[in-house]
């Protein structure tokens, strides 16, 4: 699928359960998809896996990762299911930033769903002041929180986007406390 | 779908032995691991051993241990479905090179669906 048509897909799926603001509910959204999330310790090299049998998806998630990567991968696994018949799959560590060499497209594809179901074009324009400094840390990670990913996750999304952002100048722009 | 059980004998064992020990310490008046090693003719390490499931129980000393604990030797075994859950075969392949305790964590995130829907 298209980069544009996993944009369009994700905005269709904010508008329907009417999600306007960061953190995205990941878990709601996944249940939204008819998807069970089931949250367990796994060994850490993998992520997570989904399995669909008949009418029913489950959506495992390692429960030994930080939330933000538990976020990141539920995320992932809603594109997979979204985007790629899989009747199962196992996901392994992967690297948060989708244009990695070595990823397989479905992967990638994946994770390009996963950054922009988390940090959605709309709500950036909203709520990531337009002066952010690619290199301060500080107010990163910030922001990452507030959208609840991992500052490197926010710092790829926000290259991604580059210059391309229509920003509204002032509006709902999150704060500095 | 097609289900299958990846094996995992540590989990045997393990759970074998935390049987053993958790019906011990019920057991009034209090039986030490010591008392049980001796009722049994073997050295408190091996009940040590045996609880942890660290050491693998020759089926003897498990009837030898129930006769001790006064319980029928099948309570001390724990079901497939908990040392052996099922698993997908797909999802079960997917796991590649994953050790035994890996693939039953997957399962065991698996199994409830799979009973939820047998009824």
């Amino acid at each position: 699928m298209a980069g544009q048509n996993i944009t369009a897909l994700v905005d269709e799926i904010l508008a329907r359960a009417r999600i306007s603001r960061p953190p995205v509910p990941v878990e709601e959204v996944a249940r939204n998809e008819g998807a069970t999330i089931r949250s367990g310790p796994m060994p850490s090299e993998l992520s997570g896996f989904i399995v669909r049998e008949g009418g029913e998806t489950i959506i495992g998630v390692n429960s030994l990762h930080h939330r933000n990567r538990r976020r990141f991968t539920v995320a992932h696994e809603i594109g997979h299911l979204r985007l790629h018949n899989f009747a199962h799959h196992v996901d392994r560590r992967f690297a948060v930033y989708y244009r990695g060499e070595g990823e397989s497209p479905l992967e990638r594809e994946a994770n390009q769903f996963a950054a922009e179901l988390l940090i959605p074009r709309r709500m950036v324009e909203d709520f990531v002041p337009a002066s952010v400094d690619l290199l301060d840390e500080v107010e990163l990670g910030r922001i990452a929180q507030i959208f609840q990913v991992s500052t490197q996750a926010l710092t790829f999304r926000l290259t991604n986007l580059g210059s391309d952002l229509r920003r509204a100048s002032g509006k709902k722009v999150a704060r500095s406390s | 779908m097609n289900w299958v059980r990846p094996r995992d004998e540590v989990a045997i064992y393990e759970k074998i032995g935390k049987r053993i020990a958790d019906v011990r310490e019920q057991v009034t008046p209090r039986l030490s691991q010591a008392r049980l090693a001796n009722r049994v003719s073997l050295s408190r390490t091996s009940i040590v051993n045996i609880e942890c499931g660290r050491h693998r129980i020759q089926i003897h000393v498990l009837y030898d241990i129930a006769r001790v604990l006064e319980v029928d030797p099948r309570d001390l075994l724990p079901s497939i479905d908990a040392v052996e859950p099922r698993i997908p075969r797909g999802l079960e392949r997917d796991l590649g090179a994953i050790e035994p305790e890996g693939r039953a964590q997957v399962a065991r995130l698996v199994t409830p669906l799979s009973k939820t829907r047998r009824g």
